[in-house]
């Protein structure tokens, strides 16, 4: 049965490797979501259901017109609306009549998440089927990496758009290498293959910029209006520390010296927020101080429209940059696609952040 | 052209309601400045702004350095070949500082959209505008001036003709209006609904735009809006401070990009790249076509100097954008 996924910005990638890796060669791969995934989301969920739950449905609904049958779906473990979309999808997509079988990775149910696991692994054992998960794992470190390369590279580069070329054909590079050994290899030639292809001017000292917020807000480009391009576009440097690395990658969370930039920007939220209020409140709240320490220039938080949790966030953060004389800019994204207004937010910020840095010394 | 000495320079700022010009020289003095509407057709009000500063000027000033700003900067630095194109918050705060160094908050609502910039020391420390909701901005003011039939240059004056403002609900254009429509039905005087709008609109404005922000005098109020009377009653009744509205601020936006145009040459001096006065007489040309690469169908929008090509933009995957 045609197995596929609703596609999340460059995680896409980490899953086509794990369903590589399990045999499964009826693998359907969304495509990125455009204007009419936006479309087809919105007109069948409800009017003041977050973004995300939109984008994803509707690019939900276009793998099943490609004739996907399974779909792979997964709970949020970040308390927030996020937790409750499968079972939505499926009452939703079962009404319009789609025929389908939404296999619903839960983690909190143990039980149930290794009778799904094995349901998609159907081609392979059990040890088959970690290994491929690991490889996953482990090549979501790698993907993250060509992010973070492509977003610093993407600020300083001589002829613009390299970076993005060279970051593409390095994507598809991590999803097609095979063998440990060869997937070990993958971060040298990662950043070789920026190093040599890229070509940047040494000589600036680019502004840096945090990005974090809500997880689909942050990693998905086509919901944020490709904000770290944007960024780059303009001389700046962004990185998020917002990835799946964190809960898919088990190596890295059972080894007890690993540093989690969340933990520490919980650690630092302590004094504004002390329980956790869903979604990545604490995180975001935190990450102004963090980045502050680590001497970054300024903080963007995304967050979709009627997005509960962040809009907590949004209304401690400027108390928070007050206290840290951190500059941070709140942005609230939805299906529109006015990119003047997002394009005059950034620009005017950037402008404030290249002030602050030298102290009011002309433009 | 006449050949001077002296320098000047010209800032464009077109927003979605009004299109700014002013024309600054070398000590950042305002020179002369023109106010139009947009209505809907920047090209064609740049061309006709351009043709009354000229007309107003007597003579062709040479133009040393020209910035755009303003919601359709990025067509108009290519209509009127501007050397620096600038978001118009950085723009509005630069005016501000010109006119009053002290300066720590500015208020500006525009047409479609209001701001608040913070300035400590001279430098913007924080800024916002309003997110996903247009209430209190000019055009619902505009709009509401048209349904009382009241022209909005005489809707501030009655406005404190009142001393009774009634309750409106400013949260959303769409409970204002019908909270307005109740009022009015229920024989409440004009003024003072007028009255009551002005202050919903001003506690709108602060507890969304201005939320979270430490708002220090002097407080300067700037844009469309500060034509309002009614507006800047408003705003120093609920903040019980004073509120300055500049001389100039209808063209803020303008002058602020005309500074940015100065302050750029004076650290790169270059040749301009300003068309030339003539710009009213040439022919510009927009069209748009569909581009059915994907499913995205992005509007491609095509701009044509006298049928030359000289831009092009609109596409999400860049593959239109190749002309300067």
């Amino acid at each position: 049965m045609p197995l596929s996924f609703p596609y999340v910005g460059t995680f896409t990638y980490v899953f086509e490797s794990i369903a590589r890796g399990m045999k499964r060669d009826d693998v359907i791969v969304p495509n990125e979501p455009t204007y009419r995934t936006k479309q087809l989301g919105s007109q069948v969920s409800s009017e003041f259901v977050c973004t995300p739950f939109k984008m994803l449905l509707g690019s939900i609904i276009e793998v099943l017109e490609q004739g996907a049958y399974e779909i792979v779906a997964t709970v949020f473990v970040d308390y927030c609306r996020l937790g409750y979309y499968s079972p939505l999808y499926k009452i939703i997509l079962e009404d319009l009549g789609y025929e389908f079988d939404l296999i619903n990775l839960d983690w909190f149910d143990k039980v149930d998440f290794f009778r799904s696991f094995k349901k998609l692994a159907c081609n392979v054992n059990a040890i088959q089927a970690f290994q491929a998960f690991r490889v996953g794992w482990i090549k979501n470190r790698y993907i993250d990496l060509i992010d973070k390369l492509l977003y610093s590279y993407g600020a300083v580069e001589i002829e613009k758009g390299t970076a993005y070329n060279v970051a593409h054909k390095l994507y598809r590079t991590v999803v097609e290498t095979d063998g440990m050994k060869n997937v070990r290899m993958l971060p040298e030639i990662i950043q070789k293959t920026f190093d040599d292809q890229v070509e940047i001017d040494k000589e600036l000292n680019p502004l840096k910029v945090g990005i974090v917020g809500e997880l689909y807000a942050v990693v998905e480009p086509a919901i944020n209006l490709d904000i770290m391009r944007r960024l780059n576009d303009i001389g700046v440097v962004a990185f998020t520390p917002i990835t799946f690395t964190r809960w898919i990658d088990l190596g890295q969370r059972m080894n007890p010296f690993k540093k989690w930039h969340y933990k520490s920007c919980i650690k630092h939220a302590k004094p504004y927020v002390r329980y956790p209020l869903g979604g990545k409140t604490r995180e975001s709240l935190g990450s102004v101080v963090e980045f502050k320490e680590q001497g970054w220039d300024g903080v963007i938080h995304l967050y979709p429209f009627t997005c509960m949790p962040e809009i907590i966030s949004r209304s401690i953060l400027p108390q928070v940059s007050r206290e840290h004389d951190m500059p941070v800019l709140s942005l609230v994204l939805d299906e529109h696609t006015g990119e003047a207004g997002i394009q005059t937010r950034l620009e005017a910020f950037v402008d404030l952040l290249e002030r602050k840095r030298n102290k009011g010394t002309g433009i | 052209m006449t050949v001077s000495e002296e320098k000047y320079f010209l800032g464009v700022d077109v927003g979605s309601i009004s299109t700014n010009l002013a024309l600054i020289d070398d000590s950042k003095e305002l020179i002369e400045s023109v106010y139009i509407r947009t209505e809907g057709k920047p090209v064609d009000s740049v061309q006709n702004g351009i043709k009354i500063l000229r007309e107003k000027l007597g003579e062709d000033l040479d133009v040393t350095g020209a910035g755009a700003t303003g919601s359709a900067r990025k067509l108009t630095g290519v209509l009127i070949g501007a050397d620096i194109v600038k978001n118009e918050i950085t723009a509005h705060a630069l005016a501000s500082l010109h006119y009053d160094p002290d300066v720590q908050t500015v208020i500006e609502i525009g047409g479609q959209d209001s701001k608040i910039i913070i300035i400590r020391n001279c430098i913007v420390v924080d800024f916002a505008m309003n997110t996903v909701c247009a209430a209190g901005t000019g055009s619902f003011l505009d709009m509401q001036a048209n349904r009382l039939d009241i022209p909005i240059e005489n809707f501030g004056e009655l406005a404190l003709q009142s001393d009774n403002a009634v309750s409106i609900a400013g949260r959303c254009t769409v409970f204002a209006e019908s909270d307005m429509i109740h009022k009015q039905q229920l024989g409440h005087p004009t003024h003072d609904i007028i009255k009551g709008l002005c202050e919903a609109l001003a506690r709108n404005y602060m507890s969304n735009v201005g939320k979270g922000k430490e708002i220090r005098s002097p407080i300067m109020f700037q844009g469309g809006v500060a034509a309002n009377i009614g507006m800047r009653e408003a705003f120093e009744s609920f903040l019980q401070k004073e509120v300055i509205v500049p001389e100039h601020y209808d063209v803020m936006g303008a002058i602020g990009s005309a500074i940015l145009a100065q302050e750029d040459f004076a650290k790169h001096p270059k040749q301009s790249n300003f068309k030339s006065w003539d710009i009213s007489e040439m022919d510009f040309n927009t069209s748009g076509f569909e581009c059915d690469g994907c499913s995205n169908i992005c509007e491609i929008v095509e701009i044509r100097r006298n049928d030359i090509l000289i831009a092009r933009w609109g596409s999400r995957c860049r593959k239109w954008d190749v002309i300067d």
